[in-house]
């Protein structure tokens, strides 16, 4: 991502990044709506961490944890697969919200289309100077 | 791409026997005589997930998705209902004729939750695919 950095800024990785994130969160959600009549089955769902700060950020400013004992600054928090508790257990075990899911699925393939129309669009501006916009 | 779509694609076909078994319940609500002697006994699938397959996931996809599958159909052995109409061909001696257990109004609402389960696992994978495409366009169209 060195090159495209020099070229593009930060704005192309930290979107393909953004789109990583949503794509892994798209496939819990999927999971949870294939599983919605699974007996036992408990919800997932991806929590972002701080890739994306990172990721869009100069890098300059992070703060680093340097002794174990540190508070925790947060900059170095991943996103990760959690349990998802916001569904009601039903007798069978099984806490999928399916409402919530599909609801989540609209929103979340949203932002990764965003990302990817974004991307898109930071490409033509490259195209159009390398065209002296012609 | 794939083990989303695999996933959601075992989400159809559990959604799929669920509706197919709810439906035999339903047809074969009032059934007294089977092949097999007696009256129909319901039908129950039983749905587990099971871990995705290694090859070709990573640990993170593993720990993310887990694939629906039905481990088995069970077959109701409780006592038949026993409804009193002497005369009927397959009456007892004291004129009891033994009916499945089956409730076809909760069956009912059943079938059509199942059949809701499926169009949700077809709007996931249409949804994938449009993500998919999206992403396709910044190479075709930048």
């Amino acid at each position: 991502m060195k090159l495209l950095d020099n070229i593009f800024d930060r704005t192309v990785s930290g979107l393909s990044k953004s789109m990583d994130l949503t794509w892994r969160r798209n496939q819990a959600i999927s999971s949870n709506i294939a599983n919605a009549e699974t007996p036992q089955y408990r919800a997932v769902e991806v929590t972002f961490g701080k890739e994306l700060e990172r990721a869009f950020g100069s890098g300059r400013e992070v703060v680093s944890q340097t002794d174990s004992q540190h508070l925790d600054v947060g900059q170095n928090q991943t996103s990760r697969t959690v349990p998802d508790q916001s569904g009601a257990t039903k007798p069978d075990g099984n806490n999928v919200d399916i409402d919530l899911q599909m609801g989540r699925l609209t929103q979340n393939s949203g932002d990764y289309m965003n990302a990817a129309r974004l991307i898109r669009r930071q490409i033509g501006l490259i195209r159009n100077a390398i065209r002296e916009g012609r | 791409m794939f083990n989303a779509l695999e996933v959601l694609a075992s989400g159809m076909a559990a959604a799929r026997m669920r509706v197919n078994t709810l439906a035999s319940n339903i047809a074969n609500a009032e059934t007294t005589k089977t092949p097999e002697g007696g009256p129909y006994r319901r039908r129950d699938v039983v749905q587990v997930a099971k871990d995705i397959p290694g090859s070709f996931s990573s640990a993170l996809d593993r720990m993310t998705m887990k694939k629906p599958s039905i481990a088995a159909v069970t077959v109701d052995q409780s006592e038949p209902r026993k409804v009193f109409q002497p005369g009927h061909p397959d009456a007892d001696p004291q004129g009891f004729v033994a009916y499945p257990n089956i409730n076809v109004v909760t069956t009912m609402a059943d079938l059509m939750s199942a059949s809701r389960l499926y169009q949700a696992n077809v709007t996931a994978i249409e949804t994938a695919r449009s993500m998919q495409n999206e992403a396709g366009r910044i190479l075709t169209q930048a």
